[in-house]
């Protein structure tokens, strides 16, 4: 729109910024993760607590491990270091395959009490 | 041979293969931002081909994979620690491969592991007709595996894929909810 044209109507005073909706939805939406994988793991502590199945302790920590934990961490780092971004998802997903194989271990093994598998 | 060293074996072998395709060439490897979001998937491939494989020619018995996950978690437990502790240290993890490389190779690594497990819990519904392992198997599905193509592809904003990526995992998060919870 620059250029020699003199704009036909005065330019509204408040512009909706889509990228800016985006990036606080986005803010908004990882709050709801860590909170929800919190939510999770309070579950699963508590289901462990009742029936002593060891495998839903793992079930609850690998889940933690697979959502809320990597959020963190890449929040964490990509505010507080310098780190490229690449090596910020780079701990997150290393994050998340630690909890793919808690959760792997949690189907296989089950432990005492109810049953895992 | 089983635990963590064959996993550690494998890992390796899977990041060795992935990485020693030759792409794009030296060129491509020295500079990780010429190479596009799909090359990188093409050059992961073969790691990620080695690394299921392995998973499904392991998967004999429960126990034998139980020891397998056992050393994924550590070793990965073990990496993840490190990168964050160079990341820490103000530094970037590669300096001998491309950085944004490494970085796919591990995203694709997750999504493979991701997709064995969630199939794992889907043949486990089907086995004990087990309504709480279908949702922990969809929610690991949503949680790790279907984000993969937003993280690897560049297509639109980062900030439109990130978000795409975390409303998918907070489904994932509500289907494992359901699963503990009213399943």
């Amino acid at each position: 729109m620059t250029g020699s044209f003199p704009l036909p109507f005065p330019l509204p005073l408040l512009q909706l910024d889509v990228g800016r909706i985006v990036v606080v939805l986005l803010f908004l939406s990882l709050l709801l993760a860590v909170a929800l994988s919190a939510v999770v793991a309070v579950r699963g502590v508590r289901g462990y607590r009742r029936t002593g199945d060891r495998a839903l302790l793992f079930l609850a920590v690998g889940i933690v491990l697979l959502s809320g934990a990597p959020v963190t961490l890449n929040l964490a780092l990509s505010t507080a270091t310098g780190a490229g971004e690449a090596t910020v998802t780079t701990a997150a997903n290393l994050t998340r395959l630690a909890g793919l194989g808690v959760i792997i271990r949690a189907i296989y093994r089950p432990g005492t009490g109810g049953g895992g598998r | 041979m089983t635990g963590p060293g064959s996993l550690s074996v494998l890992a390796v072998a899977s990041l060795v293969s992935g990485l020693a395709v030759p792409g794009p060439g030296p060129v491509g490897l020295a500079d990780p931002a010429s190479i596009p979001g799909l090359a990188n998937v093409g050059l992961v491939g073969a790691g990620v081909a080695v690394l299921g494989l392995s998973v499904v020619g392991l998967a004999v018995d429960a126990d034998r994979l139980a020891s397998v996950a056992d050393g994924l978690a550590a070793l990965a437990g073990l990496l993840a620690v490190a990168v964050t502790w160079v990341a820490l240290r103000g530094g970037s993890v590669p300096t001998v491969v491309a950085e944004g490389l490494v970085s796919s190779v591990v995203a694709v690594v997750t999504g493979a592991v991701g997709a064995v497990v969630a199939y794992q819990g889907y043949r486990g519904y089907r086995r004990n007709a087990s309504r709480p392992m279908l949702f922990i198997a969809l929610g690991v599905a949503l949680l790790v595996v279907l984000p993969l193509p937003f993280a690897l592809i560049e297509v639109g904003g980062a900030a439109e894929r990130a978000l795409a990526g975390t409303l998918l995992r907070i489904a994932g998060l509500l289907a494992v909810l359901y699963a503990l919870t009213g399943a």
